[in-house]
């Protein structure tokens, strides 16, 4: 069985003017031990899936479908049993590392407090757990910095800082939300190691959410491609990459100018991303599509499974691979 | 022939104070760009790459003159450009433009799209009457890939990506010689990107202005660029032809820079060798003695902390400041 299982996911968020269709339909599973990254730009519904799973959904949002969790499912659970498993079962980290800490409390005190909280640890007994946590997480001199404020370090570090303290009480799954987009890529070549480093050691699941191809070939085992809140296409990193089955995730490969290759000029997507706020009947992606039929516009393709991978474009396989 | 621009052994410092500072305390320099040199023939392009806090936006202001410059000169054809009466600086200036980094934040939100394109005619060009600046807009504004008929309308009616057409339209509608465009992508989504770097090489070929792209992504720049100057806290670290550069690189730091940047093929990312640095950017506040790169470098050897590299050309257009650049096999 799955660890984490997203079932016919739906995220709608009711706005004075209009609804906000974010997610439409979304159906996955975590492994244990295993990384999964949901791929897509702003705007795909990639974090709000995210949010729709640890119930951090804004007021206005409303969701439907289930998501299961060891057997359980977290959209039928009070307020005071999801705050049990947050932290203590699945944890998450933000893209903006400034933003998740509270600039007016000293590091000991944000680490210590989820022991306290979770575990009801003694301080003295959490403070030496946070240290040892900061050593695995590669802060250098982790006993003078555990005093510190958020404003004495600097971005990798509280990205660092946050990524122990999501640790802390040993979370089955990981939740990372664009964990390196603030960073420098030396510093994310730094985090990236590290995330790599704590599945091996921790044997934590981790969701990573991400618009960065680059990123998501060198560390996930599985791949969603996400447009317009919907899964384009999904299966293990080394197929999708070798040959990728949907029109967009080949365009999204093919627009990217890469380092070890040298290109004339780039393959163009025309077009803008979708606007959220109109209710698509057909396939999201219609609009800039190379290969769009007229079936398109109308009906939106259903997911189909060949073998271990998704796809859900009308075009069939054989024809588009040619 | 004249290269267009050259910047000879330029500065910028600013004087800051510490927070935690006394009121009385003296304020620190901050050396944001230390001695940097580079040359930016016509028609071509120069890639700047580095990490936050390396200088490079301090680079692109003091070139176009809103960073006090401390020391150096930047030349245009030729000419230096703080020698001239301010009145003759400013004619000159409209041979050099800026693309901003923020697409909708580098308009202005109570101005037409017209009125934004038109302004750098209006200011430079006084004497021209309306009906010519309508069509000199409308015609850039074809050529950024918008229609014209959207003129009247604002800037929080466009994506993102259309933003960025109208800044670069804004930036294009004098003919500039230089273009200066700093992160033009980074704020764009992946899908748009290409959009916006194709349109930049295309409106190139067609003007025949030099650009100086800055990024942090090495792939955008080496992509775009014929030539790129990697600049590390405020320091030049190496200059090489795009490809060269990219392909041999010289420099510990450049290297590093490389092997961090993702390739987007899973295969390729796990058999390619990667240097991961440690630590972070040091301050620009301490200055060291020796090279900036030493508390970094891989390879770094007890003199890299007291002298001072010095630039040296190891063929026409490769420059290293790296005293042990060939010593290290690996690339």
């Amino acid at each position: 069985m799955s660890l984490l299982d997203v079932r016919n996911l739906e995220v709608v968020f009711k706005t004075t003017t209009t609804s906000v269709h974010a997610v439409n339909q979304i159906s996955f599973q975590l492994n244990e031990g295993e990384i999964l990254s949901i791929v897509g730009e702003s705007g795909s519904g990639k974090s709000q899936t995210a949010y729709a799973t640890m119930g951090l959904l804004s007021r206005n949002a409303e969701t439907k479908g289930a998501v299961f969790f060891d057997g359980v499912d977290l959209t039928a659970l009070s307020e005071a049993e999801l705050a049990k498993i947050r932290a203590t079962q699945i944890a998450m980290i933000f893209q903006n590392p400034m933003t998740s800490l509270n600039p007016y409390m000293r590091i000991s005190d944000q680490m210590t407090e989820v022991l306290t909280f979770h575990r009801n640890l003694s301080k003295a007994k959490a403070l030496k757990i946070c240290i040892e946590m900061l050593e695995a997480v590669q802060i250098p001199d982790s006993k003078e910095r555990i005093n510190m404020f958020p404003h004495e370090c600097s971005g990798g570090m509280r990205q660092r800082i946050l990524i122990a303290t999501s640790l802390l009480c040993r979370p089955r799954v990981l939740i990372a939300d664009e964990p390196t987009t603030a960073l420098d890529v030396t510093i994310q070549a730094q985090i990236v190691d590290l995330l790599k480093r704590i599945r091996q050691k921790f044997k934590t699941a981790i969701l990573l959410i991400t618009h960065d191809l680059g990123l998501v070939a060198g560390m996930s085992d599985r791949i969603i491609v996400m447009y317009g809140g919907q899964i384009m296409e999904s299966g293990p990193t080394d197929d999708i990459f070798a040959s990728p089955k949907h029109p967009y995730t080949v365009a999204l490969l093919e627009a990217v100018p890469r380092l070890d290759r040298s290109s004339e000029e780039l393959t163009v997507i025309p077009g803008d991303p979708l606007d959220a706020r109109i209710k698509w009947n057909g396939c999201p992606f219609e609009p800039r599509c190379k290969f769009r039929l007229p079936v398109c516009k109308e009906l939106r393709p259903a997911i189909k499974e060949i073998g271990n991978r998704t796809r859900a474009c009308h075009l069939n396989v054989e024809t588009f691979m040619q | 022939m004249n290269p267009l621009l050259q910047v000879e052994n330029l500065t910028v410092s600013y004087q800051v104070s510490a927070r935690n500072d006394w009121p009385w305390t003296p304020p620190k320099t901050l050396t944001a760009v230390n001695q940097v040199s580079l040359e930016v023939r016509k028609r071509e392009t120069l890639g700047v790459v580095g990490e936050s806090g390396s200088g490079k936006t301090t680079l692109a202001k003091a070139i176009v003159g809103t960073a006090p410059i401390g020391a150096g000169r930047i030349l245009l054809n030729g000419i230096d450009l703080a020698s001239l009466d301010i009145e003759v600086r400013r004619q000159i200036r409209k041979e050099i433009s800026m693309v901003f980094q923020d697409p909708l934040a580098a308009l202005n939100p109570r101005m037409t799209v017209g009125q934004i394109i038109a302004e750098p005619l209006r200011t430079h060009r006084p004497r021209l009457d309306n009906s010519e600046v309508k069509s000199r807009v409308g015609n850039m504004m074809e050529r950024v890939g918008l229609l014209p008929n959207l003129a009247n309308r604002y800037p929080h009616e466009f994506s993102g990506g259309q933003c960025q057409r109208i800044g670069i339209a804004r930036a294009l509608v004098l003919k500039p010689k230089l273009v200066i465009c700093d992160e033009p992508v980074a704020a764009l989504d992946v899908s748009v990107r290409a959009q916006v770097v194709n349109l930049l090489q295309d409106l190139q070929r067609e003007f025949g202005m030099a650009m100086i792209v800055i990024s942090h992504d090495m792939s955008i720049i080496k992509h775009i660029s014929a030539r790129i100057l990697v600049m590390y806290v405020g320091q030049t670290m190496e200059v090489a032809p795009a490809l060269e550069l990219v392909m041999r690189p010289q420099h510990p730091y450049t290297k590093a820079l490389i092997s961090s940047v993702p390739v987007p093929d899973p295969i390729a990312e796990r058999l390619r060798p990667r240097t991961i640095l440690k630590g972070e950017l040091p301050s620009p506040l301490n200055p060291v003695d020796g090279c900036v790169f030493e508390s970094r470098c891989p390879q770094a050897r007890p003199d890299c902390r007291t002298s001072r590299p010095v630039l040296q050309r190891l063929s026409k257009d490769h420059l290293v400041a790296c005293p042990y650049h060939d010593v290290s096999g690996i690339t």
